[in-house]
C-alpha cells in the first residue's frame, strides 16, 4: 500500500509518500532521516506524543499541564485522555517529573512540562 | 536606582532579553503585566517549541522555564502584575511609569527594552456581519480557556482561519472533547504549517475548506449557526455559494498584531509592513535607546528567533555609541524584512528575518550595493507561513550613509 | 382621507387587500403583505400628514419565521408583592422616570426582561445629547428635546456620568449647502434651539484642523455627547440607593384588570399588585398596551447602526455631520454624524433600515459599509482598518413618529411612555418630569422626601486619577493596582466594584459596560478570563454559570476534566 503524508518532525513538513509491499517499506520525500523513520512508523503503527492538562486538587494551580514522556500508538490518545479527565493530581510535582508512570501500558510516561508553584 | 535596562514584558522575548542583560552583569528591571512570567508561552501546551535553540521539542512552558528559573537566580529584578502605562524620555533617561498592587511606582533606566507582545485580530475589525451572541471567541482567549481553566467555550466549534493557532486549537479542542467542524480558510492555500495541517486536522478528520469565509454570525444569545461561503481570488462571496453550518461557537484565528501603544506613545517609527518599529541590526528602533524585541517587532513563528532577537538587543545594551543609520530596500517579493535599517557603527554581523510575499519555488536571495550585486544565497522554497532567517556580515562591504543597500527576491524559472 | 379612500388607495399602489377597522382606541389595520417596507408605508398612509391620527398595524408579513417563544425563568420571589409604581422597561426612560419617582416616598419597582438594564436601544446608540434642530415645532419630541437638553449638564453633576457639551458642527463645502446651512439658521430660531450660529471657515478650522475641505458650518453649541448606558446605570443606582428596587430577568407577562384599572402586573417571578403601572418598555410597548387591551400605536422597529474607530485617531474633538441631503431632509431620521464619544473614540452612525423582527440587532454588512461611506467624506483620513467594533440598535418607532406621553383614555393608573426613539436619551430627564408629576397626580398628596440623596457616585477609574489619588486608591485596596484590561486599563478593584455595586454588575457586557473591560482595541481577548473568574467567585458562581448577557449566553459550556462524563 501507498500513503502520502507529511512529516511532523520538523516545520519543514516535507511531503512523504510512503510505500509497503509485504515487510518492505520504503519512504520517499524525506530530507532527513527523522524523516524517514517518521514515514516508516507513520505506515506501520502511528505514534503521536499528548501534549494535554490535567486537573489538580490546588486552587493556586488548578491546572498542570503535561506530556507523555514518548510517542505512545495514536489509538491511545483518546482513551488516555478520557483516563485523564477523571483523574486529579494531589501532590506537588516538579517540571519534568512523572505525573503518572506507564499510562494505560503504553510504557509511557505522563510528566509535568511546568512548574507548579504552590 | 538607575537601570541598565528597563524590560517592558516578561514573555519570552522580555525573559531572553532579561537574562543576557543580567548574564553580562547589568543591572535590569523586567516589568510583568500579568501575575506569572512567561507570557503566551504558559498557555501554548503543546509541544514543537525549542527545536532550534534546545534541539528538544518542548512544551511552551518548559521553553519559558529555560529563561524564567534562571532568571530567578540573577540579578536582575523582575516584578508582577506591573502595568507600564507611560515612558518618557528626558536627558538621555527614561522614567517608566508603572502601576501594580503596591502602588504608582516610576522607574528610571538608560535604555528601554518593548517585549509587549501581540494581540490577536477581532471579530470586529474583519467586520463578520450578523448578531453579538455568546460563543464568538478568539483563539487565544479559547486557549486560555481549555488550558487554564479547563472549560471548554463549545460543543460544535467553526473555526474561522488556519493559521497555526487555528489549527492548535482545532486539535486542542477536540482531545478536549468538543466537536470541531471544520476550519475556514479564505486564502486559496492554508496559513499555518505543512506539519500543522497533518497533526491537527487530517489526524482528527478535520475538514479543511480554502476559499471560504465566515459571512454571518446567527442566533440571539448563543451562536446558533454561521453562514460560510466559497470567495474568489480577492476574498469576496461567490454568490449563490451560501451555507448554513449549525454550530454553538466560533473561533477566529485571523491574525496577530503587534501591540506598539507604548511605542507610538514615544514616537517610534512603525513599519506598516509588519506593524512593528522599525530597527536597526540591533533591535534598537528610531528613537535611541529604545529597542522592540519578540512578537511586538513582528510576528514571529519560533519561538527561538524571539529569544535570539532579544538576546540581539542585550548583547548591545551600553555599546551602542552615536548612530549611522542608512536603511534597506527590499523588493515587492518581500512581506516584510527586519531589521529595517542599518547602524553603521553597530554590530557588524547582522541577523535578519523576513517574510515571502507568495509562495516561491526557487528562490534566490541577494544583497545589491549601488546597484552592484555583492552576496547572494540560495534559499530554496520560500512560503508567507515560513518565518525565513538568515546572517550577514557588513563589515566586508565598505558601506557608508550614503549606499543604496537593496535585497531582492528572485526566482529562478 | 376617509378609510375607504386608503383602502383603495392601498389597493391601488401595493396591490393588496387589507382590512382598515375603527375602533375606540384607534385605526386597526389587519391584512397579509409579502414586503416589510410596504407594510410600513402602509401604516404611514393612515397615519396621514399631520400625524394625529392613532394607527395599529397588524398587516403581517408573508412567510416570516415564527417568533421564537421567549422563555424566562419562573419563581416567586415577587408574588403577591405590592407597589405603588411599577414600571415596565430599564431603558433611559424608565430608569429616569424611576429615578424622579425615587424623590417621593412611593413603593417602586422597575421590570426588566434582559439581564441587565439599558440592553435595547438605550444600550446601542450613539450618545448624543441632541439641540433638536431637525425636529417639529409643536411635537412631544421638539418639546422634550429642547428640555431634557438643558438638563443634561445638572444630571451629569449629580450622578457623574460622563457628558461634554461639544457641540456640534453642521459642515458646508458647496454654495449650495451653505445656501441649505442659512435655512438651519431659521430653522434654529424658529425651533427656539439656543446657541445657532454660522461660524467661518477659518473659526472652524481651529475647533477641529482637520476639516480641510470646508467653507464654513453652522454651530450649535448646546449639542453634547453622554455615554448612554453610564448615564442608564448612574440612574438605576440612585434609584436604588433612595429605595427604589429593580428587577432584573423579570418580564411583564399580563395584567389583571378590574375597576377600570390595572390591579396586578403578572410576571414570571409572580403576580405584583401596582397602584399605577408606566409602561415605558421601548420596542416592546405595544405589546404591553396589547397585553392592557390599551394599545393605540404599533411599533415598527428601525434598526440603526453605529461604528467606533480606534482612540489613537484624534481627527475631532467635537460632532461634524455634512449638510442633509434633500432625501435626508424628507426622511424620518435624521441622517446620523460623526462624534467624539466621552470615551475618546470616534463614532459614526447611525442609519435607518425598517426591520420586522424587534430582536434583530445583527449588524448587516450593507450598514457599516453605509455608514462608512457617509462619514468618510466629512473626515477623509477615516479608514476603515480603523473600526474596531460595531453594533446596531432598533428604534421604538410609531407610524405617528412622535412620543407617546400619556396616561391611557381606558384605564385610569396606566400610561404610556412610548414611542421614544431619537431623541429619547435627551428627551429622558424631561419626560420623567412629567411624567412624575402624572404620577403624584394619580396617587393624590405625595409630598417629595426630605431625605432625598441626589448625588452618587461612579467607579473610580485608575486610568484617569492623578498620580497622588491613584496611589492612595491602590494603598487603601491593592486590587486597584492590577491591570486586568490592558487595552483600557482597568484593574480587578473596579471590575470587583462593579460587581459589588446597589445593582450588580453579573454578566461579562454588564461588566464591560460599566468598566469599560474589553472595550477596547482587543475586545476582551485578554481580559475575558479574568473577568470570567472574579464573576464567578465574587458572585459564588460555577464558571459555568457566567454569561455574557443572561441565561442561555454562557461563555462556556463544558468543563474538560467534568467530574462525570457529560461529553459531546
Amino acid at each position: 500500500m501507498t500513503k502520502e503524508m507529511i512529516c511532523i518532525v520538523c516545520p519543514n513538513g516535507c511531503r512523504l509518500l510512503v510505500e509497503k509491499n509485504g515487510e518492505e517499506i520504503r519512504v520517499a520525500g524525506a530530507k532527513c532521516r527523522k524523516g524517514e523513520e517518521f514515514g516508516r512508523n507513520e505506515i506501520l503503527d502511528p505514534k503521536r506524543v499528548l501534549c494535554t492538562t490535567v486537573k489538580t486538587v490546588f486552587k493556586e494551580h488548578p491546572f498542570l499541564s503535561v506530556k507523555t514522556s514518548k510517542e505512545i500508538p495514536k489509538e491511545m490518545l483518546f482513551p488516555v485522555l478520557e483516563e485523564l479527565r477523571k483523574f486529579r493530581l494531589g501532590r506537588k510535582v516538579g517540571i519534568g517529573e512523572v505525573v503518572i508512570a506507564d499510562i494505560l501500558g503504553t510504557g509511557a510516561d505522563l510528566i509535568a512540562t511546568e512548574e507548579m508553584e504552590i | 536606582m538607575v537601570y541598565d535596562a528597563i524590560v517592558v514584558g516578561g514573555g519570552p522575548a522580555g525573559l531572553a532579553a532579561a537574562l543576557e542583560a543580567s548574564h553580562r552583569g547589568l543591572e535590569v528591571l523586567l516589568l510583568e503585566r500579568e501575575a506569572k512570567t512567561g507570557g503566551i508561552l504558559k498557555q501554548c501546551i503543546h509541544d514543537g517549541f525549542g527545536l532550534v535553540r534546545f534541539r528538544e521539542k518542548l512544551a511552551g512552558p518548559e521553553y519559558a522555564h529555560r529563561f524564567s528559573s534562571e532568571l530567578k537566580r540573577s540579578s536582575a529584578v523582575v516584578r508582577s502584575f506591573a502595568f507600564v502605562s507611560d515612558i518618557k524620555k528626558r536627558d538621555g533617561l527614561f522614567t517608566v511609569l508603572a502601576t501594580d498592587s503596591q502602588g504608582v511606582c516610576e522607574f528610571q533606566g538608560k535604555n528601554i527594552i518593548l517585549a509587549t507582545g501581540c494581540r490577536e485580530r477581532t471579530r470586529n475589525q474583519i467586520l463578520v456581519p450578523g448578531t453579538r451572541p455568546a460563543g464568538v471567541l478568539t483563539a487565544g482567549t479559547a486557549q486560555y480557556l481549555v488550558n487554564r481553566m479547563g472549560l471548554l467555550p463549545g460543543k460544535r466549534i467553526v473555526i474561522l482561519g488556519s493559521g497555526d493557532i487555528g489549527l492548535i486549537m482545532a486539535r486542542r479542542l477536540t482531545l478536549e472533547g468538543a466537536k470541531v467542524l471544520g476550519v475556514y480558510e479564505i486564502k486559496p492555500t492554508p496559513s499555518g504549517l505543512p506539519r500543522n495541517i497533518s497533526q491537527c486536522l487530517l489526524d482528527f478528520n478535520i475538514p479543511l475548506h480554502l476559499s471560504c469565509t465566515v459571512t454571518e454570525i446567527l442566533g440571539r444569545k448563543r451562536v446558533e449557526a454561521v453562514k460560510v461561503c466559497k470567495v474568489d481570488g480577492s476574498g469576496n462571496p461567490l454568490p449563490g455559494t451560501e451555507e448554513i453550518v449549525p454550530c454553538d461557537c466560533l473561533i477566529l484565528a485571523v491574525g496577530l498584531i503587534p501591540e506598539n501603544e507604548l511605542g507610538e506613545k514615544m514616537g517610534l517609527a512603525l513599519d506598516p509592513k509588519t506593524k512593528g518599529p522599525e530597527v536597526d541590526q540591533d533591535m534598537m528602533t528610531n528613537v535611541a535607546g529604545v529597542y522592540a524585541v519578540g512578537n511586538c517587532l513582528h510576528v514571529n513563528d519560533l519561538v527561538d528567533y524571539v529569544s535570539e532577537s532579544a538576546e540581539i538587543a542585550a548583547r548591545s545594551l551600553g555599546r551602542k555609541t552615536e548612530r549611522k543609520l542608512v536603511k534597506f530596500g527590499a523588493n515587492e517579493k518581500f512581506l516584510y524584512l527586519v531589521p529595517q535599517m542599518l547602524d553603521l557603527n553597530g554590530e557588524e554581523e547582522a541577523v535578519f528575518y523576513f517574510r515571502s510575499r507568495d509562495i516561491y519555488e526557487n528562490a534566490r536571495l541577494v544583497l545589491a550595493i549601488d546597484g552592484h550585486e555583492v552576496w547572494s544565497r540560495k534559499s530554496g522554497k520560500l512560503q508567507p507561513p515560513l518565518l525565513e532567517r538568515f546572517k550577514l556580515n557588513f563589515g566586508k562591504f565598505g558601506l557608508t550613509e550614503k549606499s543604496d543597500i537593496q535585497f531582492r527576491i528572485e526566482v529562478e524559472s | 382621507m376617509k378609510l375607504n379612500k386608503l383602502v383603495e388607495k392601498v389597493k391601488r399602489k401595493f396591490g393588496v387587500e387589507i382590512v382598515a377597522k375603527t375602533t375606540e382606541q384607534a385605526i386597526v389595520l389587519e391584512g397579509e403583505m409579502d414586503d416589510w417596507e410596504k407594510i410600513v408605508q402602509v401604516g404611514y398612509l393612515f397615519v396621514g400628514k399631520s400625524g394625529k391620527r392613532r394607527v395599529v398595524n397588524n398587516i403581517r408579513l408573508k412567510d416570516a419565521p415564527p417568533k421564537a417563544a421567549e422563555s424566562f425563568e419562573r419563581d416567586s420571589s415577587l408574588e403577591g408583592k405590592e407597589y405603588d409604581v411599577v414600571v415596565i422597561g430599564g431603558g433611559i426612560t424608565g430608569l429616569a422616570i424611576l429615578r424622579e419617582l425615587s424623590r417621593y416616598p412611593l413603593k417602586l419597582l422597575l421590570l426588566e426582561k434582559e439581564a441587565d438594564v439599558a440592553r435595547g436601544a438605550s444600550g446601542a446608540n450613539d450618545g448624543m445629547i441632541h439641540a433638536g434642530i431637525d425636529l417639529k415645532k409643536g411635537t412631544l419630541k421638539w418639546k422634550y428635546c429642547l428640555a431634557g437638553n438643558r438638563l443634561y449638564g445638572k444630571l451629569a453633576e449629580e450622578l457623574d456620568f460622563p457628558f461634554k457639551r461639544c457641540g456640534q458642527y453642521i459642515v458646508y463645502g458647496s454654495l449650495f449647502e451653505r445656501l441649505v446651512g442659512t435655512y438651519i439658521l431659521f430653522k434654529g430660531r424658529r425651533l427656539k434651539v439656543p446657541g445657532v450660529r454660522r461660524v467661518s471657515r477659518e473659526e472652524l478650522l481651529k475647533a477641529e484642523p482637520e476639516l480641510t475641505w470646508a467653507k464654513g458650518a453652522i454651530q450649535i453649541a448646546c449639542t453634547g455627547v453622554t455615554s448612554p448606558y453610564e448615564a442608564c446605570v448612574a440612574l438605576a443606582e440612585n434609584a436604588i440607593e433612595n429605595g427604589a428596587e429593580i428587577a432584573l430577568e423579570t418580564a411583564c407577562l399580563g395584567f389583571t384588570i378590574a375597576d377600570g384599572g390595572i390591579k396586578e402586573v403578572e410576571t414570571n417571578s409572580g403576580r405584583i399588585r401596582a397602584k399605577v403601572v408606566i409602561n415605558a418598555a421601548g420596542v416592546f410597548a405595544d405589546e404591553v398596551a396589547k397585553m392592557a387591551g390599551d394599545q393605540f400605536y404599533s411599533i415598527h422597529p428601525r434598526k440603526g447602526t453605529d461604528l467606533l474607530f480606534d482612540n489613537k485617531l484624534k481627527l475631532l474633538n467635537s460632532a461634524a455631520s455634512p449638510i442633509p441631503t434633500l432625501k435626508e431632509r424628507k426622511s424620518r431620521t435624521k441622517g446620523g454624524t460623526l462624534v467624539l464619544t466621552c470615551e475618546g473614540n470616534i463614532l459614526a452612525g447611525p442609519d435607518a433600515v425598517e426591520v420586522p423582527d424587534k430582536t434583530d440587532t445583527g449588524t448587516p454588512k450593507e450598514s457599516v459599509d453605509r455608514v462608512f461611506g457617509k462619514h468618510s467624506r466629512v473626515l477623509p483620513k477615516l479608514k476603515e482598518s480603523d473600526i474596531i467594533a460595531y453594533f446596531s440598535g432598533l428604534r421604538a418607532a410609531t407610524y405617528e413618529e412622535d412620543f407617546i406621553v400619556e396616561g391611557s383614555r381606558n384605564l385610569k393608573n396606566f400610561i404610556h411612555v412610548a414611542g421614544i426613539q431619537s431623541p429619547g436619551l435627551t428627551a429622558a430627564p424631561a419626560i420623567a418630569l412629567d411624567v412624575a408629576e402624572m404620577v403624584v397626580k394619580m396617587l393624590g398628596d405625595v409630598e417629595p422626601k426630605k431625605d432625598f440623596k441626589p448625588y452618587r457616585k461612579r467607579i473610580p477609574r485608575v486610568k484617569d486619577l492623578p498620580l497622588q489619588e491613584r496611589q492612595e486608591l491602590i494603598k487603601a485596596d491593592p486590587d486597584f493596582g492590577k491591570i486586568v484590561c490592558r487595552c483600557e486599563e482597568v484593574s480587578l478593584g473596579e471590575i470587583k466594584a462593579a460587581i459589588r455595586r446597589p445593582l450588580p454588575a453579573r454578566t461579562v457586557d454588564a461588566i464591560k459596560r460599566r468598566v469599560r473591560a474589553g472595550m477596547g482595541r482587543c475586545q476582551g481577548g485578554f481580559c475575558l478570563p479574568n473577568v470570567l473568574k472574579t464573576l464567578a467567585e465574587e458572585l459564588d458562581m460555577d464558571y459555568l454559570e457566567v454569561t455574557k448577557k443572561g441565561k442561555g449566553s454562557e461563555i462556556c459550556l463544558l468543563e474538560t476534566k467534568g467530574g462525570d462524563s457529560d461529553g459531546v
